[in-house]
């Protein structure tokens, strides 16, 4: 017991090293052996490591089952291999978790617009000055919206040929809703959110038509339709003209439709569009 | 000798970089062999094997602008283990396709046919060597394929930390470990032990 270091024992990766005659100095070299001269572990862990590494040098190797020379299909061809479908499936297959995200956190903030209007126009009068402060933080929320949209679209061509999809669809929303029926496992989840969906697109148009504003009970019943609400306040004497509906619109309220036709597309992208999309195979995510 | 094949090879390059594809072909010849037993050996699997090494060919007759003159062996090798990587990570991603595309994982583990207790020793040793693919499929990629590449195809340390990236560190400490590795799932199965001891002691003897 001269000295200390014949007493450790010689790390694994340095037995390895010193038995495959690698990545050692002459010096580290004749260290292990004056080590292994008295230190039987160390001699059987480096049999071990001699053992299995002849063991697998010896080991049959197969033969190629074929030759791999190139045609030229081969060079001409861009290597897609079949071997990983997750790359060529559509784009908007690979980015509807994206929409779906995005469409619940528009879906959320619409909520918020709404109450923040509704609270706004039943709220007394001392409530006008809170009303501004909303209408502002609805104003910072509204571009905030907006970025989480814009965000899953790399290729904003697709992504507006994508919308049009989406509002296409939405003029067809029968079948979609029922594909979501039937199809979505989430059902509960989407249903109430895609319930919401066709009503912002006839919002604007519709509006006139929308004379059973005035009734209160229409907008309270009917928390689940944002447009009640918006109808509501036209019709409520105070802050604007009730003559000119469309005019009569403020920013909160065209915040609320903006958000609500988000909402539409965003759904729809994550949620029908995958499932219809030609060459989509029904694989989540 | 080397500086004859060296030669030969970046010649055959200069000519496939300049659109002759039967030089390149040349190249495959070459190497379709070693590529094809190392991607066998990392994915574990003939046909997943085939289709790697076809990528890999492919792949380099694209990437020939980007090499940079050195061993064509580890560039190619470097190549092979990539596309490994991504096939392993795609089956990841697909664990129900897997199981149809990977008849080497779905036998049953362990169970090797009793040779009947033959003493002839080179029975026993073919046996072991079923053993012992089995367990280097139970490896973590990363060991298996640094004992790949140094066991069963000779690439240095210094090759295999060109190949993988890694430093030189990690590639001795996945060597020495993947090889305990190895060691120990032998060990843990009565007939295999067996075997493998008998090994231990031929190896010893000869030491």
């Amino acid at each position: 017991m001269t000295a200390g270091k014949n007493n450790q024992h010689i790390p694994i990766e340095d037995l390895s090293a010193y038995a495959d005659g690698e990545a050692l100095t002459s010096e580290q070299r004749a260290t292990i052996e004056q080590h292994l001269a008295h230190c039987a572990d160390c001699r059987e862990e480096l049999a071990a490591q001699q053992t299995i590494s002849s063991l697998l040098a010896d080991l049959p190797e197969p033969e190629v089952p074929r030759s791999f020379r190139l045609t030229p299909a081969d060079v001409n061809t861009k290597p897609t291999s079949a071997s990983d479908p997750v790359e060529i499936q559509p784009w908007i297959v690979r980015n509807q978790s994206r929409f779906r995200w995005a469409g619940l956190a528009a879906a959320v903030l619409l909520v918020m617009v709404i109450t923040a209007d509704l609270f706004s126009t039943t709220g007394s009068d001392d409530s006008a000055t809170e009303f501004t402060t909303m209408q502002e933080s609805a104003d910072s929320e509204a571009p905030a919206a907006e970025e989480r949209a814009d965000e899953p679209s790399i290729m904003s061509t697709d992504e507006d040929a994508a919308m049009d999809a989406a509002e296409e669809s939405e003029a067809e929303e029968a079948a979609p809703d029922a594909e979501l029926d039937s199809a979505a496992p989430e059902g509960d989840e989407d249903l109430p959110v895609a319930e919401e969906a066709p009503e912002p697109p006839d919002e604007p148009t519709d509006q006139p038509a929308v004379e059973l504003a005035p009734d209160d009970d229409a907008a309270t019943d009917d928390a689940d339709h944002p447009v009640a609400g918006t109808a509501e306040d036209d019709a409520m004497p105070g802050i604007q003209s009730v003559d000119e509906t469309d005019g009569g619109l403020s920013l909160l309220q065209w915040t609320g439709i903006g958000l609500a036709l988000l909402t539409a597309v965003l759904l729809v992208a994550g949620f029908v569009l995958p499932r219809v999309w030609p060459g989509s195979s029904q694989s989540p995510r | 000798m080397f500086e004859t094949e060296h030669d030969r090879y970046q010649q055959l390059i200069a000519s496939a970089r300049s659109g002759d594809l039967e030089a390149f072909n040349q190249i495959v010849d070459d190497f379709q062999t070693l590529i094809y037993r190392i991607c066998v050996r990392i994915l574990g699997d003939a046909s997943l094997a085939e289709d790697a090494a076809q990528d890999t060919f492919i792949k380099a007759y694209g990437a020939l602008e980007q090499y940079q003159g050195g061993s064509l062996k580890s560039w190619l090798a470097r190549i092979a283990t990539n596309r490994c990587y991504d096939m392993i990570r795609a089956q990841r991603r697909r664990p129900a396709a897997s199981l149809d595309a990977q008849p080497v994982e779905t036998q049953p583990e362990w169970t090797v046919e009793p040779v009947s207790e033959h003493p002839d020793s080179f029975a026993s040793r073919s046996q072991l060597s079923e053993y012992l693919e089995r367990a280097l499929q139970q490896l973590s990629h990363d060991q298996r394929t640094a004992v790949t590449l140094f066991d069963i195809h000779g690439y240095s340390y210094d090759e295999i930390t060109d190949i993988t990236g890694a430093s030189l560190g990690t590639v001795k400490s996945r060597i020495s470990r993947g090889r305990l590795r190895l060691r120990d799932l032998l060990q843990a199965d009565d007939r295999a032990r067996e075997l493998y001891e008998r090994a231990w002691r031929q190896s010893d003897s000869k030491t």
